[in-house]
């Protein structure tokens, strides 16, 4: 008897395929355009790659991907799940805040008033425009990376037969990160009229830095965390889901229909590795998708499977996203070094030397960064010195400086923007002689007024979608400049790229 | 041990045969999770991972009468949170036969990617709807799963 119903309920199946069918906006939105996209990108390198030998490991690489996103839970639960794959999709994002991508704070052109404690494992590029605690209003651009991801990219240089650094070398230099940034609108002698051609030469050169991490619980590999997310992964949470993911596939193989649709979904793959597109893939997958639908009809209780697996998945999900994000609220102390290269300034009037070569100046700086809540908060001790003294300076040392800086994320204004961060900081600076080590005179006003300068920043930084794009904007007030002793007001506004985000889009 | 699918983990191994799975992290940390097997017989560990040596290995005997099936779970940080080069390898043997490793890459949505490996006894085919029909294999519905892990705490899922 159960043997015929199960018969009736298939042919029923058959005969009412266009009608029932369907894939899910959630679905399509969380699951398939996101997995087609990757697809095509990964695609796209794979074809790119010109030996033959390691294109074809290539390609094979993104099939492996291809038939691991097929046969998931997560795709099963996201799309074939019914009336759970609207709960279950709403756990597939993430987003953070904690990178500075712009200038160091001492660099022209920045408006960052204090350092962050962490910076992208990938090359950094930034642009802002205006200026915050020097005078001088330019467009800098700054390239950021790390020796170990410069060893990574370039290991093909050395050949195979190069013994690769231990991974406890890795480990270390990738504490390590190094900066440059070229102030684009020194194009020339004394001008510092706003230029914006990128030569990156030594003329350009703004400022170097190299950052170590001394302390760093926000990695997820420092032993402290390690034992916590292993501690996760033997939960009865994972338990679950592991337990809960096996009964999700298991009747669904016991079908001769499952390897079926998913043997044509490979071979529709297979034939459109060469020349991929996203239309081909979304359909791919839909189809793929579309075929399981119907076999489910037959395993009896799979909205009972369904929903045992999305509850797993949503109880672990929270589990480690919370443990995720105490580590990335976890303190990090970080020692900095800056090499800064004051501009050639020029002189209006004739009472100074028409161009005038500053001392370079280095700096040391620890940030602490932790957290309050969902706020974070960084402080920064400074100590700047000259590389080398003249006649009419007392010593090296410039300058001290204190800053703290409290950044606290605030819900989404218009739809369109992603949730922004307000901050607000603020800096003290002990400025021991002439800012620039000797007399000078800018616009008929001399520029050797040592003293004390305090600096109040708001700031607004407005992330676009999760496109790696920011726009920074901020209000500046200070009782002085360094170069001039006036009451400062400024208003900047920039744009930020993080070019972990844009190149892994792509 | 023989691979008989080249699109999914679906090997053929004969009744008795012991198969070792092992599963190592690669610039992540060890989140990765097996399931408790799908004849409702018991893994045996052979190494549990350490910060040092990222790798868990564990082995199963091959049901006599019936296939074999389990779930591995890998968990990856956050994408803000993850080295760029982040993976698991996965490789089983059994014998002198070894089958990968394979990588396991950070899914496209969501920060769990799942495998669901099979091993089916030599001549046996998959079915079709009566196959849903046959005695239920021990995963069955999701609430006797629980009664299980509760159960199997302290034999092969006692891990460190």
């Amino acid at each position: 008897m159960r043997h015929r119903i199960i018969c009736l309920i298939f042919a029923a199946t058959l005969t009412s395929v266009n009608s029932r069918a369907q894939v899910s906006d959630s679905c399509q939105k969380s699951v398939i355009t996101a997995t087609a996209t990757g697809l095509l990108a990964e695609l796209q390198t794979a074809n790119a790659v010109t030996d033959p030998t390691e294109k074809a490991k290539a390609v094979n690489g993104v099939r492996r991907r291809f038939s691991n996103a097929l046969t998931s839970s997560t795709t099963l639960g996201s799309c074939v799940g019914g009336l759970d794959e609207q709960r279950f999709a709403g756990i597939l994002e993430i987003r953070r805040f904690d990178k500075q991508v712009g200038a160091t704070n001492g660099a022209s052109g920045s408006t960052s008033l204090v350092s962050s404690g962490s910076v992208p494992a990938l090359l950094g590029l930034a642009v802002e425009y205006g200026g915050l605690t020097e005078a001088f209003s330019g467009t800098t651009v700054t390239f950021r990376t790390t020796p170990a991801k410069l060893i990574g990219a370039f290991a093909n240089v050395y050949g195979p037969n190069a013994e690769p650094p231990s991974e406890r070398t890795l480990l270390a230099l990738e504490r390590l990160s190094l900066s440059a940034s070229f102030d684009t609108s020194r194009t020339s002698g004394a001008s510092t009229d706003s230029g914006s051609t990128l030569l990156a030469n030594y003329q350009q050169l703004s400022q170097v830095t190299a950052r170590y991490i001394v302390l760093n619980d926000r990695d997820p590999l420092a032993a402290k965390n390690w034992k916590k997310i292993r501690a996760l992964s033997l939960s009865d949470q994972s338990q679950g889901v592991a337990n809960a993911g096996r009964d999700l596939l298991a009747p669904l193989t016991l079908m001769q229909g499952y390897d079926d649709a998913l043997n044509k979904a490979m071979a529709a793959f297979d034939a459109n590795t060469s020349n991929p597109s996203q239309e081909v893939l979304n359909k791919v997958l839909i189809t793929f998708i579309q075929d399981i639908q119907l076999l489910t009809v037959l395993v009896p209780d799979w909205q009972q499977r369904v929903k045992t697996y999305v509850d797993a998945r949503l109880k672990l999900d929270a589990s480690h996203q919370a443990l995720y994000h105490q580590i990335a609220k976890a303190p990090s102390l970080t020692v900095e070094y800056d090499l800064n290269r004051p501009p050639v300034v020029s002189a209006a009037a004739g009472t100074s030397p028409s161009a005038v070569a500053a001392p370079d100046l280095s700096t040391i700086n620890l940030v602490y960064v932790a957290s309050f809540f969902e706020s974070e908060y960084t402080f920064n001790a400074a100590a700047t010195f000259f590389n080398h003294t003249r006649p009419e300076m007392s010593g090296n040392f410039r300058d001290f400086r204190i800053a703290g800086k409290w950044d606290i994320p605030v819900g989404q204004v218009p739809t369109f923007v992603a949730k922004g961060t307000l901050t607000f900081s603020g800096l003290f600076e002990h400025l021991h002689q002439k800012p620039l080590g000797i007399g000078v005179s800018i616009n008929d006003v001399t520029v050797n007024q040592p003293g004390n300068i305090g600096v109040f920043q708001a700031k607004y930084t407005i992330p676009l979608g999760d496109s790696g794009i920011q726009v920074p904007i901020s209000f500046t007030a200070s009782n002085r400049t360094e170069l001039i002793k006036e009451r400062d007001l400024r208003g900047n506004i920039g744009i930020t790229f993080d070019l972990d985000k844009l190149l892994a889009k792509k | 041990m023989k691979r008989i699918s080249q699109n999914r983990d679906l090997f053929e191994a004969s009744a008795g045969e012991t198969i070792t799975v092992t599963l190592e992290a690669s610039k992540t940390p060890f989140q990765g999770t097996f399931s408790e097997l799908g004849s409702g017989g018991k893994w045996t560990s052979v190494q549990i991972p350490t910060p040092a040596q990222p790798v868990e290995k564990r082995k199963f005997t091959m049901p006599e009468n019936t296939r074999e099936f389990f779930d591995i779970v890998c968990a990856f940080p956050p994408q803000d949170q993850m080295n760029p080069d982040a993976k698991y390898r996965l490789s089983f043997s059994s014998g002198g036969t070894v089958d990968g490793p394979n990588d396991v890459l950070p899914p496209f949505v969501g920060d769990i990617n799942d495998l669901f490996c099979e091993f089916r006894l030599p001549g046996t085919v998959p079915g079709t709807v009566l196959s849903l029909m046959t005695p239920p294999e021990k995963s069955g519905p999701p609430k006797a799963s629980k009664k299980k892990a509760a159960k199997s705490k302290g034999t092969a899922g006692k891990r460190s």
